[in-house]
């Protein structure tokens, strides 16, 4: 694994150089090596050439990253999961994944109920003291290789159960050949201080993640905390002066309601990376205007094909071209066509964005039926063999070989980058007591969607109307799903539009919230 | 200068709520999150012409429309 090898050659040649930096706490390059070479030592102890993945629970900590990577080193995938996830959920990915163990990195509320027939749990203080303990022994025979699967990211799926996606080691390499030069060479990233956003469950982390480990830089993580104060948040962006900045467009917006947020305060930053979800042309603009040395680099991916396959430089021109900004061309390795009714779509036709290429995922874990589904040989014209392609269900059109984004072409919406099922919304309301039926929808606000609105139709003796109710079902909600997953909105409905084939009537109910 | 405020925090917002109670905490009923903050800042800006910075306040300042009206009005003199 490529990854692997670099991180020795950097803890070798460079072994105090910090890989993570997060206020006070630093891990260098050579503790990183040391710290995941005991951790796979552990793993392969513990249990040999097993294939299962490792579950590794918590938020941005130095273990987190030493924990991914001694899984690689041990031959087995790991599948991150941050605390924003509540505990019935993370009970439902352990089962679903088949973990051999799981790493909590952060205290896991139920840990010990968790016990009991399930994998082990190894909490911090286990886990430093694993870490710290590993036999120098050389264990590169056990380390992942091509087809083997690195990490599991699970998503939201529509019908209330997450899916795991299960991306290789060739896909992962594949994606930081080409990461690695993403708004400069890679030469000039040597070194340089990557600011991390996204938890590491949500696979734009992979971006800043991978490509930082890939150029020896060091990854300065915001913790949650410090996301949501914005006195720690500025001091913290300060004080980090990162030269690559990857985020969602939403969390640059948030930082832009600030005047001080500029290239002035910020000297060191050169380039933006933005994946996750719509840009919109007014917020590429003022980064624009306020960090004149710095590239705005607009990309495109599904978790499904490694993060991201497509990118482009956002310049004011384009922002005055184009009211729907491009996405970017496909990178080396990967092709992307067009398909709707009538087959291949011409230049300029909308229809569904279809990725083949190198950095596709294996598919989802466990799941036979919605891998199908979605993974499909297709036969590209002028190719002699069918090649294997991802359906993304995104609607989009390409011009002169520039992809452009329309939207979903189901249930699926994006909210600040979290990617987000409304079945799976709905799924889960509907286990609430009282609740018989659920509709949530997207509010959308300049092309994107700002936030959600969920329709009920609640029993008799539910208080409709009352604020109390809504916030009650809002509270009930957070022990199935993450924050971000619940809506902003409850309307009560007294009855619920049906379409003449049964089905809830969207449209219908959309006109009622208005 | 009052009525223009909540009219754009019940955009916001998306409820009219806070436009009725004045006094509704807005974080606690998920009204307001880290994201609507700053669209509430750059719309104050925008529609207003009043300049807040992010850094200057805190959540307990802004967590009520009452406090987010007399906010805007005292930097508006200022």
């Amino acid at each position: 694994m490529d990854i692997l090898k670099l991180l020795k050659e950097y803890a070798k040649n460079n072994p105090e150089h910090p890989a993570y930096l997060c206020g006070e706490t630093v891990m260098t390059y050579g503790e990183l090596d040391r710290l995941s070479d005991g951790i796979a030592d552990w793993l392969v102890s513990r249990f040999g050439d097993s294939r299962a993945p490792v579950v590794v629970y918590g938020h941005k900590q130095p273990l987190m990253i030493a924990s991914f990577l001694g899984c690689s080193k041990a031959g087995k995938a790991y599948c991150p999961l941050d605390i924003s996830m509540p505990p019935d959920r993370v009970d439902a990915v352990i089962k679903k994944s088949g973990a051999s163990a799981v790493f909590a990195v952060e205290k896991m509320e139920q840990a010990e109920k968790r016990i009991e027939g399930g994998p082990p749990v190894i909490g911090y203080e286990e886990l430093s003291r694993i870490a710290e303990s590993g036999s120098a022994r050389s264990l590169e025979e056990y380390w992942l290789t091509d087809d083997d699967i690195v990490y599991i990211i699970f998503t939201s799926g529509s019908t209330g159960e997450p899916k795991g996606v299960q991306i290789s080691c060739a896909a992962l390499s594949g994606f930081t050949d080409w990461s690695v030069n993403l708004g400069s060479p890679a030469e000039k990233k040597r070194g340089v201080r990557f600011l991390n956003q996204a938890p590491f469950s949500f696979d734009l982390s992979v971006m800043d993640l991978y490509t930082c480990l890939a150029v020896g830089g060091t990854l300065c993580p915001l913790t949650k905390e410090v996301q949501n104060s914005y006195g720690l948040l500025f001091d913290a962006l300060k004080s980090i002066n990162p030269s690559v900045w990857v985020s969602t467009p939403s969390f640059a917006e948030l930082c832009l309601a600030d005047p001080g947020f500029q290239g002035s305060t910020l000297p060191a930053l050169r380039t933006f990376l933005f994946c996750g979800e719509r840009l919109t042309n007014g917020t590429a603009l003022k980064l624009i205007k306020r960090f004149p040395d710095a590239e705005v680099i607009n990309t495109y991916g599904p978790t499904e094909s490694t993060v991201a396959v497509t990118d482009v430089r956002i310049t004011e021109e384009l922002c005055q071209a184009d009211e729907n900004l491009p996405v970017g061309r496909p990178k080396d390795g990967c092709t992307i066509y067009i398909i709707n009714e009538a087959g291949m779509a011409a230049d300029g036709e909308p229809g569904e964005i279809v990725i083949t290429g190198s950095t596709l995922s294996a598919g989802y874990l466990g799941d036979p039926a919605q891998t199908e589904r979605a993974f499909r040989m297709i036969n590209p014209p002028g190719s002699s063999s069918p090649v294997r392609a991802y359906f993304t269900g995104d609607e989009g059109y390409t011009r002169d070989g520039m992809l452009y984004f329309n939207g979903r072409l189901d249930q699926q919406v994006k909210l600040h980058g979290y990617r987000i099922e409304l079945g799976d919304i709905e799924s889960n309301l509907l286990k609430i007591p009282g609740v018989n039926r659920a509709c949530v929808l997207p509010v959308m606000r300049d092309g994107r969607t700002a936030s959600l609105t969920a329709a009920v139709c609640c029993s008799e003796h539910v208080d409709k109307g009352n604020r109390a109710a809504a916030k009650e079902i809002r509270e009930a909600l957070r022990t199935f799903l993450p924050d971000y997953m619940i809506p902003k909105k409850i309307v009560f409905l007294d009855s619920m539009p049906m379409t003449q084939n049964g089905k809830t009537d969207r449209k219908a109910v959309m006109e009622l919230i208005r | 200068m009052k009525e223009k405020i909540l009219e754009m925090l019940a955009e916001i917002c998306e409820d009219d709520v806070v436009t009725e109670d004045l006094s509704i905490d807005l974080f606690e009923e998920g009204l307001l999150d880290s994201l609507g903050v700053a669209q509430l800042l750059m719309e104050t800006e925008d529609r207003l012409g009043v300049v807040i910075g992010l850094t200057e306040i805190e959540r307990s300042d802004i967590d009520t429309p009452e406090k987010i009206v007399s906010l805007i009005e005292r930097k508006a003199v200022s």
